[in-house]
């Protein structure tokens, strides 16, 4: 019996010494952890300062792509309504965030510089479709609160 | 197409092994009447050579002293070469621009003047030069356009093709 | 032959080869923009250059022709550095706006750049600016920034085509492309200079930003407009045809087409291709109609017996579709009614079929009938190359209407369609006069009067018998052709070719496959039908009240079956008389066979998804089958490679039997002020384009200019009241300097249903007002 109560004062000890210690786990979603600036999340289209989206629509990120995860249509833009800066445009910008293994890869592709990987991590859905990235979306890229 | 046309272009046809070669001193003449080659001369020259139009328009659009449009009656070449930049051509282009009141390609209103930049004239010892239709003007003064102006009225001293 | 040394290599080449040919005999890639071998040396890109020994300096590949013990290095230090120093004086005005460029990853300007090119330009100054994206038509862009003026499109155009519609405008580095007045370029070949522009700068306009080589996939494919066949690719993304390229084929075909062909892929998914199936001008599922048919099928079968269903194969099925359904006719249905959709009456037996290799050596062209820029354009350029290799080619044109033109000149002789094998038969008769067969030829038409002095047609036969190397092309108007064409071959010892431009364009195949193809079978099947033998037909792609030339007997036929049941790809004229329209995959999404017009099996990729319920023949008849509940045994693999000699079908066979006279034809109605001629034109051959539509005209018939002026029609055509005997309907037509006065030319098979009601034409007048187009 001796013996029990040593066992459970040897684990309850541990127990008490750890309540002390600093913990290890945050209280997310209140609390985020901090990343490294070149963490590498879900992807964005830039603009430039006129508001003009850089992307242009080259389809490099689409070839480059080692999960096939992007799907790039490009179209012509009519005259005087010019979406990118220049008159070929991304009409569909797609990233299935399920397939993308976030390496990156686009990002050094991108001739203009209009696909970035964000810092943002919080990808969860409960729908497969919702984890494909319209152009829309990654147009307004979600902020790490 | 002029009635004369066809007399020049037998002429010419007649002093040239072939009508290719014909082409640009009956383009040349013409343009001595005309002022300019019209899209209907070229045309026109095309039908009377038997040669294709687009070998007659590559021919008069390279050479710089052939007009493709309206021009006026002195077109003043203002060299652009490397020693006339040098010597300030850009001060006498940017003078006669504002003295005639009109761009650089332009013509002035009444048909007078027209403007054009040159690629190297080849007299180089006295820059910087101005072309006023096949006459030089050398050893400018950039900030005097208007010597130039008053020496290049005299018609007599014209030369032409 | 000539002996040199390539980079140590030794190679044996003949006299007259430039170096960069030699070069490429032996796998070494010599870089060049300008050079085609096609359009012959120029030496303006000086990409190509290569160091000679005992040569003093650098020499250009392209012009360079080689000579005996020639030692030549196209690698090494002075190379690369020559051709380094090339690049980036071609790069200095380069815009480098590679990822909107539509070239980008095909493109030869940055391959070299990447091989040999140097890293970066040292030239900082600003590049000039020119024109981005102009027209050169409706269909190919010009970028004049990214031009290397490599003049490839300019000599296509000029040298080779043979219409000056581009031009290099201008000198040094503002030289730029452009075309004559700067109006669109109106010729047949324009979009040859896309393939042939060897950077980004002829683009084509519908594959504009479009796609990107990693995007797209590549099927070799041939194309389906007109009986040549062209061998070319076609680009498909997401299941759509979005390009058309010419797929050169060595020592045979450069990989021209025409723009009919490289433009008009759009017919898969135009707005009007058939997607669903009508059963009684209801549209149903798919199964629903093919269980209609079924037993529509079952039940004329049962009521009238064997052979009471007619099966009529028209469109541009392959060859297997068209072996399926005649299996399935004899198999199933009970029926050996199977024909040939056809819109002209000749037929050409496969021992007189030449090939395009009898062009390339021809020295005398006749075209019957024909005028091969309109019915078959790239026959026109395989002539083109011809004469520039050989410019005393003649070329003879008999036939309605002047055949010859401007870039294929030639002489003339102007008959009727009817008397054309009556002016062979004179013309031999009058040149070989002991010729076997030949005064049995002309027994019935000795005293027949011609249009033509008996001295020209005596001249006439003699050209066609001295001719060395004899080339035909046919329309097969005049059926009695066949008859004269055959004992013309028996009488020249020399290579007679004979090559047929009539449609449809696999009619080869779908003789290939079993069917006879002569018009006698289809009329005699129309006429059973007229006459209540056949009870049902089934239209496979046959249009017959557009193409049949007897418009009675289609219609008679066509309202006496108790059922139609028409497969198409696009709404058919025949729609009011159709019990069952079934949407039908195309070309593009079946693959098979097609046997062009010299007897070439092709094989055509199947790239894309048929849309909507269109479903392939196989389909079809595999379900008819199980419906009928019988195994017909398509796993019976016929092959049509079976029976061709490597890829050309075989010649052997068709003896010809003792020559027969050639009808006298029939006396015109010499009170008819007007003559109506039709012709093969590929513009019109029915297939819709939206991509085409600028080149589409409304004014698809033609008359003389005298005749134009008379009627006041203006320079792009205009519309005129017809009164004929069945009417007066309003004809949209332009004036052709080729036509003939008093005579009106109508495209075959046009979509336009006026074309079929001009019978009994007794004149033209100007309306009096006129409608908006």
């Amino acid at each position: 019996m001796f013996e029990g109560i040593k066992a459970m004062a040897q684990g309850l000890g541990s127990t008490f010494h750890a309540l002390g210690q600093p913990r290890d786990t945050i209280e997310y979603p209140e609390k985020r952890r901090e990343y490294s600036p070149r963490f590498r999340g879900k992807h964005m289209l830039a603009k430039d300062g006129d508001g003009h989206e850089l992307c242009v629509g080259c389809g490099l990120c689409e070839a480059v792509c080692p999960a096939h995860a992007i799907r790039v249509v490009a179209a012509e833009a009519e005259d005087g309504k010019a979406v990118s800066w220049t008159n070929r445009y991304a009409v569909d910008y797609e990233v299935d965030m399920i397939r993308c293994i976030f390496c990156g890869m686009c990002e050094e592709a991108c001739p203009t510089n209009a696909v970035r990987l964000t810092p943002f991590n919080e990808l969860a859905a409960s729908d497969r479709l919702e984890m494909i990235a319209d152009k829309e979306e990654l147009l307004h890229p979600p902020v790490r609160k | 197409m002029k009635p004369e046309w066809n007399q020049w272009a037998r002429e010419f046809k007649e002093q040239y092994p072939g009508a290719n070669s014909a082409l640009m001193p009956l383009l040349h003449r013409i343009q001595a009447e005309e002022g300019w080659l019209s899209d209907e001369t070229i045309h026109d020259v095309a039908t009377l050579f038997d040669l294709p139009e687009s070998y007659v328009e590559s021919v008069a659009s390279f050479y710089s002293l052939f007009f493709r449009n309206q021009v006026g009656k002195k077109v003043v070449h203002v060299c652009v070469g490397l020693s006339c930049a040098l010597a300030g051509s850009d001060r006498l282009m940017e003078n006669l621009e504002h003295r005639l009141g009109i761009k650089e390609g332009q013509t002035t209103a009444d048909g007078e003047y027209t403007l054009l930049e040159a690629e190297c004239l080849a007299a180089c010892n006295q820059a910087p030069v101005v072309q006023v239709n096949l006459r030089y003007f050398e050893g400018l003064d950039p900030e005097r356009p208007d010597v130039l102006l008053e020496s290049s009225k005299s018609p007599e001293e014209e030369v032409k093709p | 032959m000539i002996r040199l040394t390539i980079d140590g290599q030794e190679v044996t080449v003949p006299e007259g080869t430039m170096i960069v040919d030699a070069a490429a005999r032996l796998g070494v890639d010599v870089p060049v923009y300008c050079y085609h071998q096609a359009l012959g040396p120029l030496g303006a890109c000086r990409m190509c250059l290569v160091q000679v020994e005992k040569m003093p300096k650098l020499v250009t590949g392209c012009t360079t022709a080689v000579t005996e013990g020639m030692v030549v290095h196209t690698k090494g230090g002075a190379v690369e550095k020559g051709r380094k120093g090339v690049l980036e004086f071609l790069l200095i005005n380069h815009p480098l706006d590679c990822p909107v460029c539509d070239k980008g990853g095909e493109c030869y300007l940055q391959d070299y750049t990447f091989e040999y090119g140097p890293g970066r330009g040292r030239f900082q100054e600003p590049k000039i600016q020119k024109v981005k994206n102009g027209p050169i038509n409706d269909l190919v862009l010009i970028d004049q920034e990214r031009c290397v003026l490599c003049q490839r499109c300019v000599r296509f155009m000029g040298d080779y085509v043979g219409e000056e519609q581009l031009l290099l405008e201008g000198r040094g580095v503002e030289t730029v492309v452009t075309t004559v007045d700067h109006q669109p370029a109106t010729s047949q070949f324009t979009g040859n200079v896309i393939d042939l522009c060897p950077v980004g700068a002829l683009l084509s306009a519908p594959y504009y930003h479009k796609g990107r080589p990693w995007n797209i996939d590549r099927h070799s494919t041939v194309c389906p407009h007109c009986p040549v066949g062209c061998s070319s690719l076609a680009t498909t993304r997401e299941s759509h045809i979005i390009r058309l390229e010419g797929r050169p084929v060595p020592d045979r075909d450069w990989g021209w087409l025409c723009d009919r062909g490289r433009f008009g892929y759009d017919f898969g998914y135009h707005a009007d291709r058939i997607a669903d199936s009508w059963v009684k001008e209801r549209a149903t599922s798919a199964a629903q109609a093919t269980r209609d048919v079924a037993e529509w099928m079952q039940q004329t079968n049962a009521q009238y017996g064997p052979g009471s269903i007619g099966f009529v194969m028209g469109g541009q099925f392959t060859a297997e579709e068209a072996h399926l359904i005649k299996k399935f006719a004899h198999d199933v249905a009970q029926s050996d009614n199977v024909a040939v959709m056809r819109n002209v009456r000749g037929y050409l037996p496969a021992a007189l079929n030449g090939t395009f290799q009898d062009l390339t050596e021809a020295d005398t062209v006749v075209f019957v009938g024909v005028d091969p820029y309109e019915a078959v354009p790239v026959v026109h350029l395989k002539l083109r190359d011809r004469l520039r290799h050989f410019s005393q080619l003649k070329v003879l044109g008999v036939g309605p209407r002047r055949l010859t033109r401007d870039t294929m000149p030639g002489r003339d002789y102007l008959v009727a369609s009817q008397d054309e094998a009556v002016f062979f038969a004179r013309a031999l008769a009058a040149a070989a006069k002991d010729g076997p067969g030949v005064q049995t030829l002309v027994d019935s038409v000795r005293d027949y009067v011609l249009p033509v002095s008996d001295a020209d047609i005596e001249a006439f036969g003699q050209a066609l018998l001295d001719a060395e190397h004899l080339s035909l092309l046919w329309d097969g108007e005049n059926a009695a052709m066949a008859e004269v064409l055959a004992v013309l071959a028996g009488l020249r010892e020399k290579p007679t070719a004979v090559l047929p431009t009539f449609g449809p364009v696999n009619w080869r195949g779908y003789e290939q496959a079993g069917i006879d193809p002569r018009y006698d079978n289809v009329e005699e099947l129309l006429n059973k039908t007229r006459t209540g033998e056949i009870r049902m037909l089934v239209l496979w792609g046959a249009d017959l009240t557009r193409d049949l030339p007897d418009r009675q007997l289609a219609e008679q036929a066509l309202a006496k079956a108790d059922y139609v049941v028409s497969a198409q790809v696009v709404p058919p004229l025949d729609m009011p008389y159709i019990d069952a329209l079934l949407p039908v995959a195309t070309w593009g999404e079946v693959e098979g066979t097609y046997v062009n017009m010299e007897g070439r099996l092709s094989i055509g990729a199947a790239g894309v998804q048929p849309p909507g319920q269109a479903r392939p023949t196989r389909t079809y008849v595999a379900n008819w089958g199980r419906l009928f509940r019988q195994d017909f045994g398509l796993d019976d693999e016929w092959d049509p490679f079976d029976s061709a000699q490597g890829d050309l079908i075989s010649r052997a066979g068709n003896n010809h039997g003792p020559a027969q006279a050639v009808p006298r034809p029939g006396t015109r109605d010499a009170s008819q002020e007007w003559t109506i001629i039709e012709g093969d034109w590929v513009m019109e051959n029915g297939m819709p384009s939206e991509i085409l539509e600028p080149r589409e005209t409304e004014f698809v018939a033609r008359v003389s200019p005298e005749d134009a002026a008379r009627l006041g029609i203006g320079e792009h055509g205009g519309y005129v009241e017809a009164q004929t005997a069945g009417g007066t309907v309003m004809i949209g037509v332009q004036a052709d300097p080729a036509i003939v006065e008093r005579t009106l030319w109508i495209p075959r098979g046009s979509r336009h249903d006026w074309a079929q009601h001009l019978e009994g034409l007794v004149k033209l007048t100007r309306p009096e007002e006129v409608p908006s187009v």
